[in-house]
């Protein structure tokens, strides 16, 4: 994670409006920001809106910040409810699918569902691969689906994320199991499925 | 699980190793800082503020039906006044009255 001292500095002079101290803010973090997003929500647009709000919030509530986590802990605290709020909204706008034209009338999927979402970041040679992954990170319950973004594809250390999560690093390491033997389940589910017709 | 299988799943769970950070489009600080200066402008109301007018209109609710409750049930009492004093000074009006004399 970043130097805590710097940033901490710099929201501090944020909350006095400085916009170039804002900017250097967003320059060294927007990346961590939109990527966690982006394994969220699979959706580079939806992403982008999500690091707005970020760092609307962040702008806005720069002086409530009391330094008890580091700055990168408390802007991934942030995006992680920002991007499960999105997520939360979509399932809200599917429930509805009948009233609007947004979505597919046989099988009320969102036609934009990013089905074949690749991760702008993986290497082409793992891109078949890492969509089936995203697909079944999607599936998983709220808090191993953080704990594995953050600390499988974010590569956050477990300390990190256990700061993120505001728990303990034993609950971590239990997320994470649980998370891999769910992907794991999911992943032969679609390999019977998709492997060997 | 089957050889095959378990190769292919750990595969896809290694897929992510050595991912980049991608990075948002050039132009998304402009949008956020348009966002924030649209937002200054704009006065915005707290909770605070919107318990306040709440909290106000149902007391001003209250004390109307209050009043109106008093009010209604004082009606009858000054009907029967106002009925002695017809009838003592014989107050009825006459019929086919002209209101033009």
């Amino acid at each position: 994670m970043h130097d805590i001292a710097d940033l901490s500095s710099l929201l501090s002079a944020i909350n006095r409006g400085e916009e170039n101290t804002f900017r250097t803010l967003y320059d060294q973090t927007n990346s961590r920001v939109f990527n966690t997003a982006l394994s969220y929500v699979r959706h580079r647009e939806d992403a982008e809106e999500i690091t707005q709000d970020v760092y609307i919030e962040v702008f806005r509530s720069a002086g409530t910040f009391r330094g008890e986590a580091s700055v990168t802990t408390w802007l991934y605290q942030i995006t992680v409810r920002k991007s499960l709020d999105w997520l939360r909204h979509q399932k809200r706008q599917k429930r509805f699918a009948f009233l609007t034209s947004l979505f597919d009338a046989s099988t009320g999927a969102v036609l934009h569902d990013p089905t074949d979402f690749v991760h702008p970041g993986v290497v082409l040679e793992q891109q078949e691969n890492a969509a089936i992954l995203f697909g079944a990170i999607d599936k998983l319950p709220d808090k191993q689906k953080t704990a594995y973004i953050l600390a499988r594809v974010e590569g956050l250390t477990n300390i990190e994320t256990a700061n993120v999560l505001c728990s303990s690093v034993g609950a971590v390491e239990s997320l994470l199991t649980r998370a891999t033997e769910n992907l794991k389940k999911s992943l032969a589910v679609h390999y019977k499925t998709f492997k060997q017709p | 699980m089957e050889p095959s299988q378990d190769t292919w799943i750990n595969a896809i769970l290694t897929s992510t190793d050595g991912l980049q950070r991608a990075t948002p489009s050039p132009f998304l600080y402009a949008k956020i800082w348009n966002r924030l200066n649209a937002r200054l402008v704009d006065l915005p109301i707290s909770g605070r503020t919107v318990w306040l007018a709440a909290t106000a209109l149902i007391v001003l609710i209250v004390l109307n039906w209050t009043v109106a409750s008093q009010h209604s049930a004082a009606t009858p009492t000054d009907t029967a006044g106002l009925q002695t004093v017809v009838s003592d000074m014989n107050l009825y009006p006459a019929p086919h009255q002209l209101y033009t004399q």
